[in-house]
């Protein structure tokens, strides 16, 4: 039987803890073809394609290439078969020359002993075949991120490759790099190898791509040529229609500014951003991963250095430079990434919420213990966290519980501003809507909230006013209840739509 | 996630049973060692890895080793032997040893916290500086203690029964225990070493508490220092080479402290102690020699960290 696919990715489905991740996806990609695969954050794209490659095992569904059922389970197998995956967190190992490189796991031997006049001589081809000029014993972290780029392709050209994915490999090039990325693009296209290229960027997906497939959470949504896929389509694609989830009813009192941010930039993080918080009030944060809302955060609590502009808390002017100045600011941030900034993953839970609050329940150069255990107990009632006691290990508890446990942390210190980075990411429907009730009571006690969050709905059911980040830049600035279309709106401007 | 019965009373308890077994074991087959003479000369001999070993508890809860307090207890001694050569009174002698060892410790935390050099490498770098500036300040031979140095550890006791250096020690511990569990200071030891990352987006000084930890431990290795110079009545630079950095961390590690950071507990590093010593005294008594003793030791260590290890598998 004649293939008209030289790969069939069907019904397949992966779950992590807390989430299914891809729920009977199903991917087909043509010979020579370049295939934009796209979809908001968390959609399960790169998920998708760390199964093709071997990095992740699916736990249902069949792969097959030029009509042959495969199950890859290995990165090297999936190299063996052609399958090739240029990583979004580069993939090289950069204190290797390119040459090492090039044929890591894939060498060229003789007897056992590697043959280098070989490798070298095929190395070479190589890269005059992408017309890239770099010395074949550099070593690679001395090269561009472009350069680099280009030694992975490199990389997958030295196998014989059938497939290659590109995982947003455009983020870190300029526009000369790119130019060159996409004739390397065309000529591999020309020699018959299919290319998956995951990206956010319409524009370059409208020049280079001939099909796209959309996928929302985790689900696959159409593939269509790109010729038949108008803008309305995408948006509507991309937002889907599921039912909307029940967000807490609030009348906001909104006061006076409690911070103000003006025209702060952190180079090469975020440029030129402007906002306020005012007491009582939940301000927005949306974008797409990389749109610079976390280093926006991360820059107000001391951990980015703050190159321009000017911030004020309460009025005073604020040049936090380092967390501990921060959290003595009245600065609060849970972290997006709870298991690796949230939690100490060995200590019980008291520790966990006490930790940075100490100092307000000393006794001399003592820790109070008893108004610790008094005010901790009081905090994790308050916010409903379910553990058998305050002694628990933090690790042991659910996420919900354990994120419960690291905003009680912050609540002790009685914040000023309180900055919550994907708070119900990973937590399940029950707990989320609790900490709606939560994020909203705080904002009743005169507490500046800000949230930052992938979930539009999250933000447009909670927040009172929402920025919009695309490219590291603020791009706009929708209000629930008075936007019209506001899940739209939102989306075109992540995109860079015109509306 | 359910842990039998048999699993938490030997994670709470298994370290002072083992303990109890050895110590009825050896008094059943070794004789003379159940006797106050003995009892005392355990106590003698514990002090000095009790406190090398509760510095090196903090070190090791907040993630760390520190390879340097061999050296660091021998430069202690000499320092103090050279002062009062020189005619400098105890007090002055006693404080300038324990000031290098802060000191000591203080470039630890410094290299390590700021200029960001891996531990092993620091500390290793300062088990040969200070044992080499140990061997200059003393022109490479041992230098007399006067005898009213030998207060510290004197052949004499104290109600019959107590050595001077083990109430040193016994005041240490209750200094250190104090520090660990009652203070910031404690408390962000065990921060730093469960989650460095989360600790310093709290709003802990994780480069201070981790200058602090090795200061602890470099005051600790002095303050041994100043002991082992009273009781040989000499200041002896060689005394570096003697390994008990590792009868520390062994210490430690048989106490329980995990040598991946953020868990520890000083009550159960005395019982590590106490187990090693009597190990320790029973192979004198037996007169086993120095090179068995040494392999002995070895195992023991390697087998009780095993172990350790082989429960926590068990716990995920």
């Amino acid at each position: 039987m004649s293939e008209q696919y030289i790969l069939r990715m069907e019904g397949i489905k992966k779950a992590f803890p807390g989430v299914q991740a891809l729920n009977g996806v199903s991917f087909y990609l043509k010979p020579g073809e370049i295939h934009a695969l796209m979809g908001a954050n968390g959609a399960g794209k790169s998920t998708l394609m760390k199964v093709l490659v071997g990095v992740y095992a699916p736990d249902a569904g069949e792969i097959y290439l030029n009509g042959k059922n495969v199950h890859i389970r290995s990165v090297a197998q999936a190299h063996a078969m052609g399958v090739n995956m240029v990583f979004q967190e580069l993939n090289i190992l950069p204190h290797l020359s390119v040459l090492e490189n090039i044929f890591l796991s894939n060498e060229s031997t003789n007897a056992g002993f590697y043959n280098w006049k070989d490798m070298r001589k095929k190395a070479r081809e190589i890269l005059d075949s992408i017309e890239l000029d770099v010395d074949l014993d550099a070593k690679v972290r001395t090269l561009s991120p472009a350069k680099q780029q280009m030694v992975e392709i490199a990389r997958a050209l030295a196998t014989d490759t059938k497939i290659i994915i590109f995982d947003e490999p455009t983020s870190s090039l300029t526009i000369k790099e790119v130019e060159q990325l996409y004739k390397i693009m065309g000529d591999l296209k020309k020699r018959g190898i299919a290319m998956v290229y995951i990206s956010h960027r319409l524009e370059e997906i409208y020049r280079i791509c001939e099909r796209l497939t959309l996928m929302r959470d985790g689900e696959w949504v159409f593939t269509d040529d790109i010729a038949n896929i108008s803008n309305e389509r995408l948006v509507s694609g991309i937002i889907g229609h599921k039912a909307e989830e029940q967000y807490p009813e609030h009348t906001p009192q909104i006061g006076e500014t409690i911070f103000e941010a003006q025209n702060i930039t952190s180079h090469g993080k975020f440029e030129d951003v402007s906002f306020t918080v005012r007491k009582g009030e939940i301000l927005g944060f949306a974008g797409l991963a990389g749109a610079g809302r976390t280093e926006i955060a991360k820059t107000i609590f001391g951990i980015y250095p703050l190159h321009k502009g000017v911030m004020y808390l309460n009025g005073k002017k604020i040049v936090p430079r380092s967390p501990s100045q921060a959290v003595k600011n009245g600065i609060a941030y849970v972290s997006e990434d709870r298991k690796l900034e949230g939690i100490l993953p060995v200590r019980s839970v008291r520790e966990n919420a006490a930790l940075a609050s100490l100092s307000a329940r000393m006794r001399g150069p003592f820790i109070d213990k008893k108004a610790e255990i008094a005010s901790v107990s009081k905090q994790i009632n308050t916010l409903h966290t379910k553990t058998p006691s305050i002694e628990q290990q933090i690790q042991s508890l659910s996420g919900g519980n354990q994120q419960k446990v690291c905003l009680a942390r912050w609540l002790l210190t009685k914040p000023k501003l309180l900055i919550l980075d994907e708070p119900t990411r990973g937590i399940d429907v029950g707990a989320k809507a609790e900490f709606y009730d939560i994020i909203i009571a705080l904002a009743q006690q005169d507490v500046g909230v800000i949230v930052i969050s992938s979930e539009e709905a999250e933000l447009i059911g909670i927040c009172d006013r929402i920025i919009v980040m695309r490219s590291h830049r603020k791009v706009g600035e929708v209000i629930p209840n008075e936007t019209p279309d506001i899940k739209e709106e939102m989306v075109r401007m992540m995109l860079a739509m015109d509306s | 996630m359910r842990v039998s019965l048999g699993r938490r009373i030997y994670r709470t308890y298994g370290i002072y049973i083992i303990f109890g077994i050895l110590f009825l074991l050896l008094s059943l087959f070794i004789p003379n060692f159940f006797t106050m003479g003995n009892m005392t000369n355990i106590m003698r001999n514990v002090s000095v890895y009790a406190i090398l070993a509760f510095g090196m508890t903090f070190v090791m809860i907040s993630g760390c080793i520190d390879l340097s307090v061999g050296s660091v207890l021998a430069l202690s001694g000499c320092i103090s032997a050279v002062a009062m050569q020189k005619g400098a009174p105890l007090w002055l002698a006693v404080a300038l040893s324990l000031g290098t060892g802060c000191v000591c410790g203080l470039i630890n935390g410094f290299c390590i916290a700021k200029l960001k050099v891996p531990f092993f490498i620091t500390t290793a770098g300062m088990m040969y500086a200070a044992a080499g500036l140990a061997l200059v300040i003393t022109h490479e031979s041992p230098i007399n203690l006067p005898d009213s140095y030998q207060i510290f550890a004197g052949s004499y006791t104290i109600a019959n029964i107590f050595p001077p250096q083990f109430l040193i020690a016994a005041g240490f511990f209750v200094v250190c225990l104090v520090i660990l569990t009652q203070t910031k200071m404690g408390r962000y030891t065990f921060a730093i070493g469960s989650n460095e990352r989360t600790a310093l987006l709290s709003g802990v000084n994780v480069d201070l508490s981790r200058i602090l930890v090795f200061v602890m431990s470099g005051f600790a290795a002095a303050l041994a220092g100043v002991i082992v110079a009273s009781r040989t009545q000499t200041g002896t630079p060689l005394v570096a080479s003697n390994g008990y950095e590792i009868y520390a961390v062994a210490a430690a590690a048989i106490g329980g402290t995990s040598l991946a950071g953020g868990e520890g507990n000083l009550g159960k590093t005395v019982v590590g102690s106490f187990i090693l010593t009597i190990i320790y005294v029973a192979l004198q008594m037996t007169n086993t020699p120095t090179s068995v003793q040494k392999i002995i030791v070895g195992i023991i260590m390697v087998a009780v960290v095993a172990i350790d290890m082989w429960d926590r598998r068990k716990q995920v």
